[in-house]
């Protein structure tokens, strides 16, 4: 069997690279001492997988990490044993019972929610701001992406799902996106907020922080919520 | 803006920003308002580096333990984060609680190698403390060192408030406890450092004058009234019962030796004249295999870590090595723990052991003959022969090894081209017995790296008498083995640069005027000079000349056997006639013997009822 977890990465658990993260958790699994499986051969590493990489300086409260066991583990005790050994920029939120064939994460994951705030020219009203949202909509976002066969040029509107202005409090703006995430293509929000910064008036880089990642594409389904096929 | 807000700004403007996050597992947070000393553990390098340092991580539990005492900790910022730090005007501080250095009761930086101690000194300018000690004010942060490099103090002596000589464990404590009780009496910095004179093993340089001979040498050492004449290194009796490790902060990063360090012994016995921590950390002391399981299962326990290496100056000389590897082989089988013996002797190796050792992964294995020959082994009195080398690394080709590294130093006194022929002829025996294994027995893809480092005479030690070779001579050794080597079969070829042992040997056996090139140096810029990015030589050489000081008087020059040394009033409790007789040995290739296999009186007689001969 398997379990999966979500877990928040905050404060100074932001600037933990992906590789940096797996050995961290790797780490704390051993001190849980829960029953977790190792992969074969010369160097066993416990089998362990993320649903999708955070960009280092990223926060989250809602990254997903599957660790498969080496025998029956209920989701309470996976909770109890791990809670103690992840530090506080680590928190484990919740943890969540799946079989062996359930599908793998990367394989599950579409879509993901983010939490972007940056100040803003203080100029603008919430309703300002609306506006410049929906016109950069209206029209293609050009972007370039480095890809295998040289510079493509993408309209990243393509993978916008949602993205709403959802406060706006002493000039700082706090924005909703939701986005496509998955091996097929993932938007990296920090490039659709760069080519959208000067008509946002931003002051500033803004923060991001990722709320959730789902599998599918309107928000509904959790990673470990697909009902079996 | 508050600290908090300006270090997270910085942060997004650095590589590696890890480096300077704190957060890590067991890193140590107290409330600073219920303590009395608030100590930074400083390490005079990047975080990686810095966080790979046994000691520290040692010396950071001892004080943490304490309920009066937070240890923190700081590393030197890479070259893009000191100037961010610079430009927004930010002040080093610790990664616990971010609070600027200039808030800390006391500084404490570990001398680990010379080519570090222009960091020591950007480390204070970026945390607002003058560099000099006489310039510190009341209320300015003691600052200490303490370290293998501490047993030459001198080149640093101006800028360090205090040195602690020899193991930490108890003089550390003694320190602090001193410090506290000069804090609760009011008592300001001059007195603490007064009392702090007095505690057997620490050094106070501003009570202590040198004074030179016309020629620049050193002639004695005027002691001010009240000040002991001799500082002891300080030498924790019993390994068992002293502060043991068993938890330690765990980075997120990758760093250097990312894995558990279990310290089987302190000391070493086999006497290499060139070793300077075999002088240094006499006499060897034990812990039992008891002890070390149980320290194993705490620190495993305690971090998670998947990797434990067995450390100590040479494990393989650990009385009962195959008990406590079998036993730690057993103990971490289901959780996956592997184990790594880094410095073993090649003579102590065993084939038993390299099947032991498959349990964890099977990189390369290391060893160092150290010198070409058997003549010039003998004159360094590494005992190792050729035979054991061989019969080694057949052992390790057959049990599936297909790397190998062998360390040699170049520039030995004697050394003359025979001995660099003898290095080329090791490599292509090493080869010749890859092809000894049968073919179906040998992992594929054999890898042979020689790696040649060029000799730095170091104080304490019987070659302290000796002069380096030149930077040219260097350049004409390298120069020969290279074309010597390319005659084996691939094999790389690695060196060092000879224009930084210089500078290494100068430092090593320098004096307090040292302490102006220094300084100098740095005004021009040079830091993290053991890192050949950043190193330069030309900096280096205009701050002597500047300083009016010779490199070659003190890298470069045969000292009499009567020389006085400007360190001579610290007391490794090696007898000086001690160390002048391994030198006369030395020169006509003459063997001491393992101190194990019975006493060669080293120590004063003191130190030897005390410490050694129980």
């Amino acid at each position: 069997m398997r379990i999966i977890a979500v877990f928040k990465k905050t404060g100074g658990a932001r600037y933990i690279s992906h590789l940096d993260l797996q050995r961290a958790v790797q780490r704390a699994l051993r001190r849980s001492g829960l029953p977790i499986r190792y992969s074969m051969g010369f160097s066993p590493h416990p089998v362990l997988s993320f649903a999708s990489a955070l960009s280092l300086g990223f926060t989250s409260v809602g990254e997903v990490m599957d660790v498969a066991m080496a025998k029956e583990v209920s989701a309470a005790e996976f909770e109890e044993k791990m809670k103690p050994q992840l530090p506080p920029s680590l928190a484990l939120i919740s943890a969540h019972e799946v079989a062996d064939g359930y599908p793998g994460l990367m394989a599950l994951v579409e879509a993901a929610d983010y939490e972007v705030t940056a100040k803003v020219s203080p100029a603008l009203t919430f309703a300002d701001l609306k506006s410049r949202i929906d016109d950069a909509l209206s029209a293609p976002v050009p972007a370039e992406k480095k890809t295998k066969a040289g510079m493509k040029e993408l309209d990243l509107r393509e993978q916008v799902l949602a993205f709403e202005l959802r406060a706006l409090e002493n000039g700082t703006a706090t924005f909703f996106l939701r986005c496509d995430c998955s091996p097929k293509g993932s938007l990296n929000p920090k490039l659709l907020f760069d080519a959208l910064a000067d008509r946002l008036e931003l002051l500033e880089e803004p923060e991001y922080c990722r709320l959730a990642l789902w599998a599918d594409k309107t928000g509904c389904t959790p990673l470990w919520g697909r009902k079996e096929p | 803006m508050d600290m908090n807000a300006k270090v997270e700004r910085l942060l997004r403007l650095v590589e590696r920003p890890a480096r300077y996050a704190g957060g890590e597992l067991g890193a140590v947070i107290k409330d600073a308002a219920k303590v009395d000393v608030r100590f930074c553990m400083c390490f005079p390098d990047v975080y990686e580096v810095g966080m790979s340092h046994l000691g520290s991580k040692i010396l950071y539990a001892l004080i943490n333990a304490r309920e009066d005492a937070w240890c923190e900790r700081a590393f030197a910022p890479w070259v893009d984060m000191d100037e961010a730090m610079r430009s927004h005007r930010v002040p080093l501080f610790s990664l616990e609680s971010r609070t600027p250095l200039s808030a800390f009761d006391i500084v404490g930086f570990t001398l680990q190698y010379e080519m570090s101690y222009t960091n020591i000194l950007n480390m204070l300018e970026l945390s607002g403390i003058p560099l000099r000690a006489e310039n510190r004010a009341e209320g300015m942060p003691i600052v200490a060192c303490g370290g293998p490099c501490a047993c030459n103090p001198e080149p640093l002596a101006p800028f360090v408030d205090l040195f602690m000589i020899g193991d930490g464990e108890e003089v550390m404590n003694e320190v602090l406890d001193c410090y506290a009780a000069c804090k609760r009496e009011g008592k300001g910095r001059e007195h603490f450092l007064r009392e702090a004179a007095q505690i057997d093993g620490v050094y106070v340089p501003r009570f202590y004058h040198p004074v030179y001979n016309e020629d620049g040498t050193f002639d004695h050492m005027e002691v001010e009234p009240g000040f002991p004449k001799k500082i002891r290194r300080r030498i924790v009796k019993d390994l068992e019962n002293t502060f043991n490790l068993t938890q330690m902060v765990v980075p997120y990063m990758g760093i250097v030796h990312d894995r558990i360090m279990l310290e089987l012994f302190r000391g070493c016995t086999r006497g290499c004249r060139f070793c300077q921590a075999g002088f240094l950390y006499r006499p060897v002391r034990e812990r039992s295999v008891d002890k070390l399981k149980q320290l194993a299962r705490a620190l495993v326990d305690n971090t998670g870590y998947e990797e434990m290496s067995l450390s100590s100056l040479s494990s393989g000389d650990y009385p009962c090595l195959s008990e406590l590897i079998e036993e730690l082989v057993n103990m971490f089988k289901n959780e996956k723990v592997a184990l790594s013996l880094p410095s073993l002797r090649i003579d102590s190796f065993a084939k038993k052991y390299a099947d032991e050792l498959s349990v964890g992964k099977k990189t390369s294995l290391t060893f160092a003959p150290e010198a070409g020959t058997q003549r010039l082994r003998d004159v360094i009195n590494k005992g190792v022969t050729e035979e054991d080398l061989i019969r080694s690394v057949t052992d390790a080709f057959a049990s599936g090894y297909n790397a190998v590294k062998l360390y040699f130093m170049i520039g030995l006194p004697t050394e003359t081209n025979e001995d660099l022929d003898g290095i080329a002829d090791l490599a292509a025996k090493v080869r010749a017995a890859y092809f000894s294994v049968p073919k179906e027995k040998r992992a594929r893809g054999l890898r042979i790296t020689v790696s040649a480092s060029a000799f730095v005479p170091k104080p304490c030690t019987p070659f302290q008498y000796v002069p380096q070779c030149t930077v040219e001579e260097f350049r004409e050794k390298q120069r020969y083995l290279r074309e010597k080597l390319k005659e084996v079969k691939g094999v790389e070829f690695n060196y060092h640069d000879p224009e930084l042992s210089s500078l290494e040997a100068a430092f090593a056996r320098g004096d307090r005027k040292l302490a102006d090139v220094l300084e100098r140096a740095f005004r021009k810029g040079c830091r993290f000079d053991s890192w050949s990015d950043c190193f330069d030589y030309g900096r280096w050489l205009s701050a002597f000349e500047e300083a009016g000081v010779d490199l070659g008087f003190y890298a470069y020059r045969q000292r009499p056997l009567d020389e006085k040394w400007p360190w001579g009033h610290i007391d490794t409790r090696v007898r000086e006639e001690y160390l002048q007789n391994e030198y006369k040995k030395a020169l006509c290739a003459a063997r001491t013997k393992d101190c194990r296999q019975g006493c060669n009186g080293c120590f004063d007689r003191e130190s030897y009822a005390n410490y050694c001969g129980v």
